[in-house]
C-alpha cells in the first residue's frame, strides 16, 4: 500500500478536527490556543499534500507552511500574552467565565 | 395682483416650496442673545408670511384649466433632471388640487407659528424644524416625481419627531416614536409600489405614468389591486383610516398647540392627498367597474363610514378635551373617504372641500385647546366650566368654531359635508345614511363639549383668567375669516377644484 | 316702490342680516344703538314685505313672474348649486307674518330685556341674534330650493340655539339649547336624507321642478313614499312634533320675547310651512309604505299624536311658559294634522292644506302675543309658576284683557281668529277621517280647558305670590295691544262664507293644479256646532275647577285621577326615556367603542411593537460572550455550506465505497457533538438571566 493524497488529507482532516474540538470544548484559554495549533497543523499538512500533488517540482506549499509556523509563533505569543491579561483581571483562564463582552 | 406669468413660471414655485428653509436657516443662524428679544419667532413669523403671500400670488395668477380635453393642468412647472440614474425628476407643479393645499399649509404655518409665541425652549431650533417640515410639506403637495414625493414624505417625519419628541407633553418620547414608526412602516408600501412602478415602466414621472403607460397594465388587474390597495394602507396610515388611527390621539395630546395645529390642520391632508392624487391618478381602473375582483369603491365607502361613525362616537366619550378634538378629526376626515368613494363630481368636490375646510376648522379647534390649557393648565373637561364668563371673547369665537365644526351653512364645511352627502349618496345610499347621522353625533359632542368648558357656572378656581390676547385673536380671525368667506361663497375655492376634479374623472374614465 | 320691493325680494332676508352684521362689527359696545339699529333694519323688512303681500293680494301672478331670482353659489360637475328666490302666495303670507312679529318683539325686548342689560348681559348680542334668526327664517321662507331650505333650516336652528343659551351661566340654558340643536339635529338627519333622495332621482333641488319630474313619473313608488316621509322628519324636529317634540317645553329657558318670536309664531312654523310648500310631493306620494300608510297619513298621524299628547300634558303644568309651549306643540300637532288631511283624490278641495295655513297664520298672532303676556307677567312677579300668581287683572288689567283675548282665540271662542282657523281644520278633519275627527275634537277641549285654566289662576282670585307686581311701560304694552287686533278680527279673512284665505293661498303654483277646479265648499253646519260645543265643554269644565281662582277643587281631582295626574305632570317620561335611551346606548355604546379602541385596536399596535422588543430581548442572549459559542456558529455554518453545496452523486462516484462510509460516519459524529452543544447552549440561554 502506497501512500495516496487520500491519505495525507485524512490524516489533515483528523488533526483539524481534533484541533477545532479542542478550541469548541477546552475550559482553560491556553488549552484552546494549543488546540488552535493542532488545527494550523492539519491546515499546514494539507497545504504540504496538495503541494507536492499538483506542482511535484516546486515548494510552494512547503513556503506556505514555513510561514504558517512563523505567524503561528508570533500569535501564539500574541495570544499567550492576552490570555495572561484576562488571567490578570478575572483571575481566571476559564473560557466559560470570561463572557464579559455581550449585550 | 397679476404678474407675467412667464416671469412667475419660472422657479416660482421652487421658491415657495424652499422659502421656509431659507428663512429657517437664518434664523438658526442668529445669535442665542436674540432669543430674549423674540427674534427667531419673529423670522420665523416673516417667513411664513412671505410665504403666505407668494402662495396667493400663486392663486391669483392659477388659471382654471377651460380645455375639457386635457386631463392635466399643471401650471407653474419646474422640472429639472435630479437622479439621472433612475430616471428621477425634480418635478414640481400645481394644480387644481394641490392648489387648495398648498395655500392651507401656507395659512396654518402662519397660525402655527402664531401658536408657538410663547416657546422658549430651544426656539431657534424648534422654528428650523418647523420650516423643514413646511418645505416637506410643500414639496409632497407639489411633486409630480414619484420618487420626490417620497423623499420629501419622510423628509416631513423627521422633524415631527422632534417636534413631539422635544417640545411635548409628558409622554412625548412615547407619542413621538408611535407616530414615526407608524408612518415610516407605512411608507414602505409606498416605496414598494413605487419602486414595483418604476422597474415595470421604469420611469417616475406622473404625468408620463398617467398619459403612457400605465402602473402594472401588463400585469392584470390582481396586481394593479394589490399595488393600490398597498399605496392605500400608506395613505391612510397619515389620514388616519380606522384602524390605523391610534397614533393620531397620542400624537395630539403630547404635541405643542401649535404641532396639532399643523398635525391635523395639514399633515392628515397628505394621506387624502396622496389617495386622490396617486391612488386614483397610478391606477385609474383599479376603483372603477373594470375591476371585477373587488368592488373597492364599495370598501372604501365602508371605512369612510366606519371612520366618521366610530370618530364620532370616541370624541362623545373623551374626557380629555385635546382627544375630543382628536377624534372628531378621525370623524371629519372619514368625510373625505366618504367622498372619494362617490367617484362623482359632487362625492370628490366635496372631499377635496372637506380637506381644506377640516384643516381649517380643527386648527382653530386645537388653538382653542391651547388657549384653554395655557390658561388653566388642565384639558380635563370635567374641571373645567364656566369660562365663557371669564374670557367672553373666547367663549363667543369658540361658539362659532363650534358652529363650523357641526357644519351649519355659512361655514365652509356645510357645502362641503353636503357635497360629500350628495356625491355619496348616489352610490352608496345606505352606508351614506348611515353617515349622515354623524350630523347628530357631531353636534352632540361638539356641543357638548362647548357646554362643559365654557358654559353654565364659572367654578371659583378659574375666576381672573385672562381673554385671549391679540395675537391669539388674530389668528382666529384669520381662519375665521377664510372659513366664512369660502363658506358664503364657496365658488372661491370649488371654481379652482372644480376643473380638476374633472380631470380626475376624466382619468378614471368616469363620465361627468 | 312696489314693483321695487317684488323685484327686490331678497332684499327682505338680507336686511336683517346687515343688521346682525353691523351690530357684530361696529356697534357691539354701544347696546341701545344696536337695539335702534336692528329695529330699524327689521321694519323696513317689515315695509317691504307688506309691500310685497299687498302686490301678492292684488295680482299675484305679476308677483310670480316678477319676484323669482337666482344667483350660482357654486358649481360641482356641471351642475350649479343656486341661491334661488321666489315668492309665492304662502310665501308673501310668511313674510308678512315673519317681519311683523320680529319687529313687535324687538321692540317689546327693548323694555323687557332692561332689567338684564344691568346684570351685565349684552344687549348688541341679543339683538345682533335676533336678526341672525330673522335673516335665516326670511331666507328659508324665500327660496324656491332644497339645498337653501336646508340652510336656511339649520341657520334658524342655530340662531335658535344661541337664544335659548341667552343666558349662558346657568346651567339648564346652555343644556336646553344644547337638546333644542340636538332634537332638530335628528330630524334634519331625516329631512337631509329626503333631500338627498329628491335630488338623486329628479336631479334638481327646485321645489316646482321636482314637482314637476316626480309627476312625469322620475320618482314613484315606495322611493317617493320614503323621500316624502323623511322629509317630513325634518318638520317634525322643527315644529316640535312627536316623538321629536322635547325640546320646545325646554327651549322655554331663552328670554321670553325669544319664545314668542322663534318658539310659538315662526320658527317652529317652518316645519309646516315646508309641508305646505312641497305638498305635490307629498301628495303624490301615495305609495303605501309601513302598514298601508302613505307620506300623508304619517304625517296626519304623527300631527294627530303630537296634538291630543301635547294638549293632555299642558293640562297640568305649573310653569306658565311650559303651558304655552305644550299648547304651542299641540296647535302645530292640530295643523300637521290638518296638512294630512290634503287630498287630490276623488275631487275633493285640498281643503287640509288651506285651514292648515289658515290655522297657521292666525296661530302665529294670538301665540305671540299669549307668550308676550306671559312676559308681561313674568317680568312683574319674577316667576313662572302660575300658583304663584292670581289676580293679576287688578293690577294689570291691560295684560289681563290681550291675555283674555289670545285665551279666548286659541280656545276657539266664537268669532275670534282662532275659531275659524280651527273650525276650518277639523272641517277638514271630518272630511278626511272620523277617528282623527274625535281624536281633535277632544284635543280642541282640553285645548279651551288649559288654556282658560292658565288664564283663570294667573289673573282672576287672589294674588297668591309675594312682589309687587303692576303694568309694563309702552314698549311692552304696543305689541299686546297691536296683537290683539288681528287676534280678534284676522278670522274674518278665512270664514266659510266669504274665504279670502282660500282662495289666496290656492293660488301657489305647487297646489294650484289640484284645486283649479274645485267646488266652493261653504260652512259645515254639523262641524261648526261641534266647534260650538268644544269651546263650551272645555271653557265651562275650566271654569268650574278655576273660575274663582281657587285650587281646593283642582287639587282634590288631581288625587283621584291619581297616575294619569301624574303621567301628565311628568310630560309621560319622554323626557326619561330619551335620557335612559341616551345613557344606557348612546353614551355607553361611546365609551364601550372608547374601551375597545384603547384595549383592542391600539393594543394591537402595541403588540405588535413589544413582539418586535421581545423578539429582540431573546435573540440578543445568543450574543452570550462566549468566543468558543461564536467558534461554534461559524464553523457549523460552514459545513452546512459546504454540505449543501456538495454535489454527493459525483464524490461517491470517484471515491471507493469505504470512504463513503467514514464521510458518513464523521457527519453523524459531528452532528451529534453539535446537537449536544446546542443543547447545552440552550440550556445555558434559559439559565441566564
Amino acid at each position: 500500500m502506497t501512500l495516496t493524497l487520500y491519505h495525507y488529507l485524512v490524516l489533515a482532516a483528523l488533526l483539524f478536527c481534533v484541533g477545532v474540538y479542542g478550541v469548541l470544548t477546552s475550559k482553560n484559554a491556553v488549552r484552546v490556543l494549543m488546540s488552535l495549533e493542532l488545527a494550523f497543523a492539519g491546515v499546514s499538512v494539507n497545504l504540504v499534500a496538495f503541494s507536492n500533488y499538483i506542482t511535484p517540482g516546486q515548494l510552494t506549499g512547503q513556503m506556505f507552511t514555513i510561514f504558517i509556523m512563523t505567524v503561528s509563533a508570533a500569535e501564539a505569543g500574541v495570544g499567550l500574552a492576552i490570555i495572561f491579561n484576562v488571567f490578570k483581571n478575572f483571575q481566571t483562564a476559564d473560557m466559560e467565565k470570561i463572557s464579559t463582552m455581550k449585550w | 395682483m397679476a404678474v407675467d406669468s412667464s416671469v412667475l413660471n419660472s422657479l416660482f414655485l421652487t421658491l415657495i416650496v424652499f422659502f421656509p428653509i431659507l428663512g429657517g436657516l437664518v434664523q438658526l443662524a442668529l445669535p442665542s442673545s436674540s432669543v430674549a428679544k423674540k427674534i427667531p419667532h419673529k423670522v420665523a413669523l416673516g417667513t411664513t408670511f412671505i410665504t403666505f403671500i407668494m402662495s396667493l400670488i400663486l392663486a391669483m395668477n392659477f388659471k382654471p384649466s377651460t380645455d375639457p380635453s386635457s386631463v392635466f393642468n399643471f401650471q407653474f412647472v419646474d422640472k429639472f433632471s435630479w437622479i439621472p440614474v433612475l430616471n428621477s425628476n425634480y418635478h414640481i407643479a400645481v394644480d387644481g388640487l394641490s392648489l387648495p393645499m398648498v395655500l392651507l399649509t401656507s395659512l396654518i404655518m402662519i397660525v402655527a407659528v402664531l401658536a408657538s409665541w410663547k416657546i422658549e425652549k430651544m426656539p431657534r431650533m424648534y422654528f428650523f424644524l418647523m420650516m423643514i417640515m413646511q418645505t416637506a410639506v410643500y414639496g409632497v403637495f407639489t411633486s409630480l416625481d414619484l420618487l420626490l414625493f417620497f423623499v420629501m414624505w419622510e423628509l416631513e417625519l423627521i422633524p415631527m419627531y422632534f417636534l413631539i419628541g422635544i417640545w411635548g407633553g409628558a409622554r412625548r418620547e412615547y407619542a413621538a416614536m408611535k407616530f414615526v414608526l407608524y408612518t415610516a412602516f407605512a411608507s414602505a408600501f409606498m416605496l414598494i409600489v413605487f419602486l414595483g412602478i418604476y422597474f415595470n415602466t421604469g420611469t417616475f414621472d406622473y404625468v408620463q405614468l398617467v398619459q403612457g403607460s400605465k402602473a402594472f397594465a401588463n400585469l392584470g388587474m390582481g396586481i394593479q389591486v394589490l399595488a393600490f390597495v398597498s399605496l392605500m394602507i400608506c395613505f391612510a396610515v397619515k389620514l388616519p383610516m380606522v384602524p390605523f388611527h391610534t397614533w393620531l390621539p397620542d400624537a395630539h395630546v403630547e404635541a405643542p398647540t401649535a404641532l396639532s395645529i399643523v398635525l391635523a390642520g395639514v399633515l392628515l391632508k397628505m394621506g387624502s392627498y396622496g389617495m386622490i392624487r396617486f391612488g386614483f391618478g397610478l391606477f385609474p381602473d383599479v376603483m372603477s367597474a373594470k375591476n371585477t375582483i373587488l368592488d373597492l369603491s364599495f370598501w372604501l365607502a365602508c371605512l369612510g363610514t366606519i371612520n366618521i361613525i366610530y370618530g364620532a362616537f370616541l370624541a362623545l366619550a373623551q374626557t380629555d378635551m385635546k382627544r375630543v378634538i382628536a377624534y372628531s378629526s378621525v370623524s371629519h376626515m372619514g368625510f373625505v373617504l366618504l367622498g372619494m368613494a362617490g367617484m362623482n363630481a359632487n362625492g370628490l368636490n366635496g372631499a377635496i372641500l372637506q380637506m381644506f375646510t377640516h384643516g381649517t376648522i380643527t386648527a382653530m379647534m386645537f388653538l382653542f385647546v391651547g388657549v384653554v390649557y395655557d390658561r388653566t393648565h388642565t384639558r380635563e373637561i370635567a374641571k373645567l366650566g364656566g369660562l365663557a364668563q371669564q374670557m367672553p371673547i373666547a367663549g363667543a369665537f369658540f361658539v362659532a368654531i363650534s358652529m363650523a365644526g357641526v357644519a351649519v351653512p355659512g361655514m365652509n364645511s356645510f357645502v362641503s359635508e353636503f357635497l360629500v352627502f350628495a356625491g355619496s349618496f348616489q352610490n352608496h345610499p345606505y352606508l351614506c345614511a348611515l353617515a349622515a347621522f354623524s350630523v347628530v353625533i357631531g353636534a352632540g359632542y361638539t356641543l357638548w363639549l362647548n357646554e362643559r368648558v365654557f358654559f353654565g357656572p364659572l367654578p371659583s378656581a378659574w375666576r381672573g383668567l385672562p381673554d385671549i390676547n391679540k395675537i391669539e385673536t388674530f389668528s382666529v380671525v384669520l381662519l375665521m375669516t377664510i372659513v366664512i368667506a369660502t363658506g358664503l361663497y364657496p365658488a372661491l375655492l370649488l371654481d379652482i377644484i372644480n376643473p380638476a376634479t374633472k380631470q380626475i374623472m376624466m382619468i378614471m374614465g368616469i363620465p361627468a | 316702490m312696489i314693483e321695487f320691493a317684488v323685484k327686490n325680494a331678497w332684499l327682505v332676508a338680507l336686511l336683517p342680516l346687515l343688521s346682525s352684521i353691523v351690530i357684530t362689527f361696529l356697534t357691539r359696545k354701544s347696546p341701545v344703538l344696536s337695539s335702534r339699529i336692528s329695529r330699524a333694519f327689521i321694519f323696513m323688512a317689515l315695509t317691504l314685505s307688506s309691500l310685497i303681500c299687498y302686490e301678492a293680494v292684488n295680482d299675484i301672478d305679476y308677483v310670480l313672474q316678477n319676484s323669482a331670482g337666482s344667483l350660482r353659489w357654486f358649481t360641482s360637475g356641471s351642475f350649479d348649486f343656486a341661491l334661488s328666490w321666489k315668492v309665492d302666495a304662502v310665501t308673501a303670507m310668511m313674510l308678512v307674518v315673519v317681519t311683523l312679529i320680529s319687529t313687535l318683539v324687538q321692540l317689546y325686548s327693548r323694555e323687557y330685556m332692561e332689567e338684564y342689560i344691568h346684570k351685565g348681559y349684552s344687549f348688541s348680542r341679543y339683538y345682533a341674534e335676533l336678526s341672525l334668526f330673522s335673516f335665516s327664517m326670511l331666507l328659508l321662507v324665500l327660496t324656491d330650493n332644497f339645498l337653501v331650505l336646508y340652510a336656511g333650516w339649520e341657520l334658524v336652528g342655530v340662531s335658535s340655539f344661541l337664544l335659548i343659551g341667552f343666558f349662558f351661566e346657568k346651567k339648564s340654558a346652555p343644556y336646553a339649547a344644547k337638546k333644542a340643536f340636538l332634537a332638530n339635529r335628528v330630524g334634519d338627519f331625516g329631512f337631509l336624507l329626503g333631500i338627498l333622495l329628491i335630488f338623486t332621482y329628479t336631479n334638481t333641488l327646485n321645489f316646482d321642478v321636482a314637482a314637476a319630474q316626480i309627476a312625469a313619473g322620475k320618482m314613484t313608488g315606495g322611493v317617493l313614499t320614503l323621500a316624502a316621509i323623511l322629509t317630513f322628519f325634518g318638520a317634525m324636529g322643527k315644529s316640535g312634533q312627536f316623538p321629536l317634540h322635547i325640546w320646545l317645553p325646554d327651549a322655554m329657558e331663552g328670554p321670553t320675547p325669544v319664545s314668542a318670536l322663534i318658539h310659538a309664531a315662526t320658527m317652529v312654523a317652518a316645519g309646516v310651512y315646508m309641508v305646505a310648500k312641497i305638498m305635490t310631493i307629498f301628495a303624490q306620494a301615495t305609495f303605501p309604505v309601513l302598514w298601508g300608510f302613505n307620506a300623508l297619513d304619517f304625517i296626519a298621524a304623527i300631527g294627530g299624536i303630537t296634538a291630543i299628547m301635547a294638549a293632555f300634558i299642558a293640562i297640568t303644568q305649573t310653569d306658565i311658559k311650559k303651558i304655552l309651549a305644550y299648547s304651542t306643540v299641540s296647535q302645530l300637532g292640530f295643523m300637521i294634522l290638518t296638512l294630512g288631511m290634503y287630498s287630490t283624490e276623488g275631487g275633493i278641495t285640498p281643503l287640509g292644506y288651506t285651514a292648515g295655513m289658515f290655522h297657521l297664520f292666525t296661530h302665529a298672532f294670538f301665540k305671540a302675543m299669549l307668550f308676550l303676556c306671559s312676559g308681561s307677567v313674568i317680568h312683574a312677579c319674577h316667576t313662572q309658576d302660575i300658583f304663584e300668581m292670581g289676580g293679576l287683572r287688578k293690577k294689570m288689567p291691560v295684560t289681563a284683557i290681550t291675555c283674555l283675548i289670545g285665551t279666548a282665540a286659541i280656545s276657539g271662542a266664537p268669532g275670534f281668529a282662532g275659531f275659524w282657523s280651527k273650525d276650518a281644520m277639523l272641517d277638514a278633519i271630518y272630511e278626511g277621517n272620523m277617528f282623527l275627527f274625535a281624536l281633535a275634537a277632544i284635543g280642541a277641549t282640553m285645548t279651551a280647558f288649559y288654556m282658560f285654566r292658565l288664564y283663570f289662576l294667573t289673573f282672576e282670585g287672589e294674588y297668591r305670590g309675594h312682589g309687587h307686581p303692576h303694568e309694563p311701560g309702552w314698549r311692552m304694552k304696543f305689541p299686546l295691544i297691536f296683537l290683539a287686533i288681528p287676534s280678534v278680527l284676522i278670522g274674518f279673512v278665512g270664514t266659510p262664507w266669504a274665504d279670502y284665505f282660500k282662495d289666496f293661498v290656492h293660488y301657489t303654483p305647487v297646489v294650484k293644479h289640484a284645486t283649479e277646479h274645485a267646488a266652493h265648499h261653504g260652512p259645515n253646519w254639523i262641524v261648526m256646532g261641534c266647534s260650538l260645543a268644544i269651546f263650551t265643554v272645555g271653557t265651562g269644565l275650566s271654569f268650574a275647577l278655576y273660575g274663582k281662582g281657587d285650587l281646593s277643587k283642582s287639587e282634590a281631582l288631581s288625587l283621584k285621577m291619581g297616575g294619569l295626574f301624574k303621567a301628565s305632570l311628568n310630560k309621560l317620561y319622554i323626557d326619561e326615556a330619551y335620557l335612559w335611551f341616551i345613557d344606557k346606548f348612546v353614551l355607553a355604546f361611546a365609551k364601550a367603542s372608547s374601551l375597545f379602541d384603547k384595549f383592542v385596536i391600539d393594543m394591537i399596535v402595541n403588540v405588535v411593537s413589544w413582539a418586535c422588543i421581545g423578539v429582540a430581548h431573546f435573540a440578543k442572549r445568543m450574543h452570550s460572550g462566549n468566543i468558543q459559542q461564536y467558534a461554534m456558529g461559524v464553523i457549523v455554518s460552514v459545513l452546512l455550506l459546504i454540505f449543501a453545496g456538495t454535489n454527493y452523486v459525483y464524490i461517491a462516484k470517484q471515491l471507493p465505497i469505504y470512504w463513503v462510509w467514514i464521510t458518513i460516519g464523521l457527519i453523524l459524529a459531528v452532528a451529534l457533538s453539535v446537537l449536544g452543544y446546542f443543547g447545552n447552549l440552550f440550556k445555558k440561554i434559559l439559565d441566564s438571566k
